[in-house]
């Protein structure tokens, strides 16, 4: 029973941080309809400025967070135009084309951290890699726990600018229809960028997160790009709130394959799952989303 | 980790490579998980285990089948211990195994075209030849004697080299058997995650 608890507090644990990985992609393809495949290594990239910066300045990785999100956002910001450009074209199939370009800039962010910074794993060490939260025969590792408590409040935060800021109203407007928002004064381009922007900055604040969880490579990118789109596509393309139940599925998924079926049959029964969900219902868990 | 650090072992062998040996040291302390020994496939060798997980590597046995301490050398490389003081001025790192062999791999390719006698580019039935030649090798250089074998389980396989077993000793690579081979006393059991400096 206690390694059936274990499991899923563990399946828990790693859920949070998909849905932190999740929600910026679910919110840059609601705003600016961009599927954006190099989600992975904007993460594979968030661990590696992670753990530069930690090597170079000697604080702790989780102060340097906020460091790490206005880099990245930054990143982000001057990317967007190219991205909406390409969206935006009026040529052949647009929404394909970004899907290629995309593909392209994960290629390039994949092969230049390669030559760059090599194939050598770094990880990060952090001050609560050593706590472990022990009691009733659970073990929770601090650092997971930290991580999941941080990707909780990031998403909180998403949430309340969503909801409760003009901006947030902005967004929201863009994303239901960029002809009226328009119309209505919204900077598309704009909105569209600072929405890209806190993507980028998010999920490179999550792949410092990983980085001290695990460690990093330029080649672990696809992993995440593919636990991105999992949860997006679970959750209904486009549904935020869609992406709180998924991301938290997957993780749990994940963990009890691990521990009651076999290791190495985590993505057969991952795949599976998303497969029969997209049979049974195309809008995704929570019924909203685009099919 | 979760299940089988349930059963309480006391050695775990673990199969992988760099980046999974890292991550598992990584899960074992984060979930409190420490088993009296750890002994790891190949790869805890490599100058990046020691280095990103410092303290925590203490303790982990690996299998190599050089180390800069055995006695062997040739002309090109000189010592073994010539070599890895080398590769430590160009790289930066000492040296494991792997690239022990990669530069011996070099050396057995020399030996085989000296052999042939010819220059590249070689033609098709040369190259046959310089093929049967390295099969045919028997040379003994920094890395050790090198032969292959002709037939069975280890078809084409250099066993010559003695696999020698390997912990990491305050950062280093030391080896501690078998008998004839060990440079320290191993370590067992494991220290406790936070008992380290």
């Amino acid at each position: 029973m206690t390694l059936f608890i274990q499991t899923i507090a563990n399946g828990l644990l790693l859920g949070g941080l998909y849905v932190a990985l999740a929600i910026g992609f679910a919110l840059a393809f609601g705003v600016l309809d961009v599927v954006d495949f190099a989600v992975g290594q904007w993460v594979m990239l968030g661990g590696f400025i992670g753990y530069f910066l930690w090597k170079w300045t000697g604080i702790d990785p989780f102060l340097l967070l906020p460091a790490v999100f206005v880099l990245f956002g930054g990143a982000g910001y001057l990317l967007a135009p190219l991205i909406m450009r390409v969206r935006t074209s009026r040529y052949a199939r647009p929404e394909l084309m970004v899907l290629a370009f995309t593909f392209g800039i994960a290629l390039i962010m994949r092969g230049g951290a390669l030559t760059a910074w090599g194939f050598n794993t770094r990880s990060i060490s952090t001050g609560l890699g050593g706590m472990t939260l022990q009691g009733g025969g659970i073990a929770l590792p601090g650092l997971r726990v930290a991580a999941f408590g941080f990707a909780l409040a990031a998403v909180g935060l998403f949430f309340l600018l969503l909801y409760r800021t003009r901006f947030g109203l902005a967004v929201r407007a863009v994303a239901q229809n960029k002809q009226s928002a328009r119309l209505m004064g919204i900077d598309v381009e704009r909105v569209s960028a600072l929405v890209y922007a806190l993507y980028a900055g998010l999920t490179g604040m999550v792949g410092v997160l990983m980085a001290a969880i695990y460690s990093v490579t330029p080649e672990v990118g696809v992993r995440y790009t593919l636990f991105a789109f999992f949860v997006v596509v679970l959750a209904g393309m486009g549904s935020i709130a869609g992406v709180l139940i998924a991301g938290f599925v997957l993780g749990v998924l994940e963990a009890l394959t691990a521990v009651y079926v076999s290791g190495t049959l985590t993505f057969l029964v991952v795949f599976a799952v998303l497969y029969l969900s997209l049979i049974l219902f195309p809008q995704g868990l929570a019924r909203r989303g685009r099919s | 980790m979760s299940s089988f650090a349930a059963t309480k072992p006391d050695i775990v062998a673990v199969g992988g490579h760099e980046e999974v040996l890292i991550n598992f040291i990584k899960a074992a302390k984060s979930l409190n998980f420490l088993p009296k020994a750890i002994i790891m496939h190949y790869g805890v060798t490599e100058p990046d285990f020691a280095r990103n997980l410092g303290p925590d590597a203490e303790g982990v046995f690996g299998l190599a089948v050089w180390t800069p301490d055995v006695s062997y050398r040739d002309d090109l490389f000189g010592s073994a211990k010539d070599y890895d003081t080398n590769s430590y001025n160009r790289w930066g790192s000492h040296p494991d195994y792997t690239e022990a062999a990669c530069s011996a791999s070099g050396e057995v390719f020399a030996a085989a075209v000296a052999k042939l006698g010819k220059k590249p580019p070689l033609s098709e039935s040369d190259r046959a030849k310089l093929r049967d030649l390295i099969e045919q090798t028997s040379i003994t250089t920094f890395y050790g004697p090198i032969a292959f074998e002709t037939s069975g389980d280890h078809y084409h396989d250099n066993t010559k080299p003695t696999p020698v077993l390997v912990q990491i000793q305050k950062g280093a690579v030391v080896a501690v058997g078998p008998a004839e081979a060990k440079k320290a006393e191993m370590i067992y059991p494991l220290p406790a995650w936070n008992a380290r400096s």
